[in-house]
């Protein structure tokens, strides 16, 4: 690609970067090439390339992977905004007021601890085996890192610009637009990173686990099911296609959103 | 006396842009109290230039930061108009040594938070903000981030951000100190013009002998350990100064030998 825009001449341009970084699967589909698909070895585990390339768009269960697709998509997203709305409003409370910190903080961070996949069983006891527990699910996913990240940023704001904003007065709310909220833009958005990729492991991890509904991990599961290995490799490309895109997504809003950095 | 004789003497605080009484202050330094500043008493008069020179440690940031309303715990009194300093206010602002401008605003938005506490119409925000940006000179860099500025036009922008709120005192910690020589001697020459136009009280703490003689009407000189005032020396020569004169070196060898003794 040739679109590429370059800030630091002295530095390795990206696309060099990328063409390196494709070195490995690069390795991976020769062998693989050369391996199951021209008849090499032959077992029900290993599916030629060509299958799983083709698979989401010839195969007929295969073309379901889309709408499943789109419908994990929006369940990521609502129980994003979910989680990430409530991650940063606490993040803030307890990073304005130091009583709230001492007192709220220490159990949030404890309960932080539990392994996210163990709320499942707590979940889906709450609110049945339906969407609200997967959203639920994800939004917890999606809770803490950003509440960790928000409540640091704020955390991180010199002393320096809070005595600026304490001499001219700034009023809650000013301070609020003006200093805390762009200055921890930075850590909040490197929380949206994190979260966003636990998003989307939470989103296929309900999926699959709670089993109903539709959804990428639904198919995963069903796939696997009726032993269509070619349709549980397009599955779990799909995964990692859909993950790479999310943190090129939040890496990119970083850089819209900070422009203030030099560089 | 009574009361209202006293509000006619000449020496009330309220005749005095600013006013400080016996004013000290005091830290723990490993639960053992270690005195910054004691009985620092002095008046100010409205459209004064203030300079306090010192050695460092000698408390004279510190005694800014009192004056502010950065530092509420304090000996003595600090007066504004006859008006005892509790906590920040709108009549006073303050320059630091660094810029201190907000990096993710533009040079216009870090001056308009010099207004952000004060009730006025957005357009009229606006104008204020437009017209202290140019009368820093920075017209053409209004939208530009601080990280695009040098040091001394960061430091203009800062100037612009303490004083769009129209306050009555300027307060300025060493706010030269961090630039080279030439950048400092022409925001000095800057700061004089500004001064004159707006007719604020200003009151530069500085290290620089040369300077606090090229700006104030006054200059006050501290010792350190702890912080006092060891003399203040009245500078009458004309302006604009000429930093060659007989009468200019007169005088800064006057206050470099208070500051040896």
């Amino acid at each position: 690609m040739s679109d590429v825009t370059v800030d630091l001449p002295a530095r390795k341009s990206p696309a060099a970067f990328r063409l390196q970084g494709l070195v490995v699967p690069g390795a991976i589909v020769l062998v693989w090439l050369a391996a199951v698909d021209s008849g090499l070895v032959r077992g029900p585990l290993l599916v030629p390339l060509h299958d799983i390339l083709t698979g989401w768009l010839l195969d007929e269960s295969g073309r379901e992977i889309w709408p499943a697709l789109g419908v994990s998509l929006l369940r990521l997203a609502v129980g994003f905004a979910i989680g990430g709305a409530l991650g940063v409003a606490a993040g803030i409370a307890l990073g304005l007021s130091r009583p709230a910190q001492q007192a709220v903080a220490p159990t949030v961070h404890a309960v932080r601890q539990i392994t996210l996949f163990a709320w499942i069983p707590l979940l889906t006891a709450w609110f049945g085996n339906g969407e609200a527990a997967k959203i639920a699910f994800i939004a917890i996913g999606v809770f803490f890192p950003m509440f960790v990240n928000t409540e640091q940023g704020l955390r991180t704001i010199p002393a320096i610009y809070r005595e600026v904003a304490f001499v001219s007065r700034l009023p809650l709310w000013k301070r609020l637009t003006k200093l805390i909220l762009p200055g921890a833009l930075p850590a909040i958005l490197i929380g949206v990173e994190v979260a966003l990729l636990t998003a989307w492991i939470g989103t296929v991890g309900a999926e699959y686990a709670i089993g109903t509904g539709r959804g990428v991990g639904s198919y995963l599961a069903a796939a696997r099911e009726q032993f269509r290995m070619d349709l549980v490799l397009v599955g779990v490309l799909v995964l990692a296609i859909v993950g790479y895109a999310l943190s090129r997504i939040s890496g990119l809003a970083f850089r819209r959103l900070i422009k203030w950095r030099a560089r | 006396m009574a009361g209202a004789l006293m509000s006619l003497a000449p020496s009330h605080p309220a005749n005095f842009a600013l006013s400080l009484r016996g004013v000290g202050k005091q830290y723990e330094v490993d639960a053992r109290p270690l005195q910054v500043l004691r009985q620092i008493t002095f008046d100010l008069r409205r459209g004064e230039f203030l300079s306090i020179v010192g050695a460092s440690g000698c408390g004279k940031s510190t005694l800014l930061r009192l004056i502010v309303g950065l530092d509420s715990e304090f000996d003595g009194d600090i007066q504004i108009s006859g008006e005892p300093v509790r906590g920040p206010g709108a009549e006073r602002s303050m320059v630091f040594q660094d810029h201190r401008l907000f990096p993710w605003l533009t040079v216009a938005g870090n001056v308009a938070l010099g207004l952000d506490g004060v009730p006025l119409l957005a357009a009229a925000k606006r104008e204020r903000v437009a017209e202290l940006i140019d009368l820093v000179g920075l017209s053409n860099f209004a939208d530009a981030y601080p990280h695009q500025l040098s040091g001394g036009m960061a430091q203009r922008a800062a100037i612009a951000r303490a004083l769009v709120s129209e306050p009555e005192i300027l307060l300025m910690d060493e706010p030269f100190g961090a630039l080279d020589s030439l950048t400092r001697v022409y925001l000095q020459e800057e700061l004089l013009r500004i001064w004159a136009k707006r007719k604020v009280t200003v009151i530069v703490v500085t290290h620089d002998v040369e300077e606090a003689v090229f700006l104030s009407d006054t200059v006050l000189v501290m010792e350190p350990r702890p912080g006092r005032i060891e003399s203040v020396v009245r500078v009458d020569a004309p302006r604009p100064r000429d930093r060659a004169s007989r009468e200019f070196t007169e005088i800064k060898g006057r206050i470099l030998g208070a500051l040896r003794r």
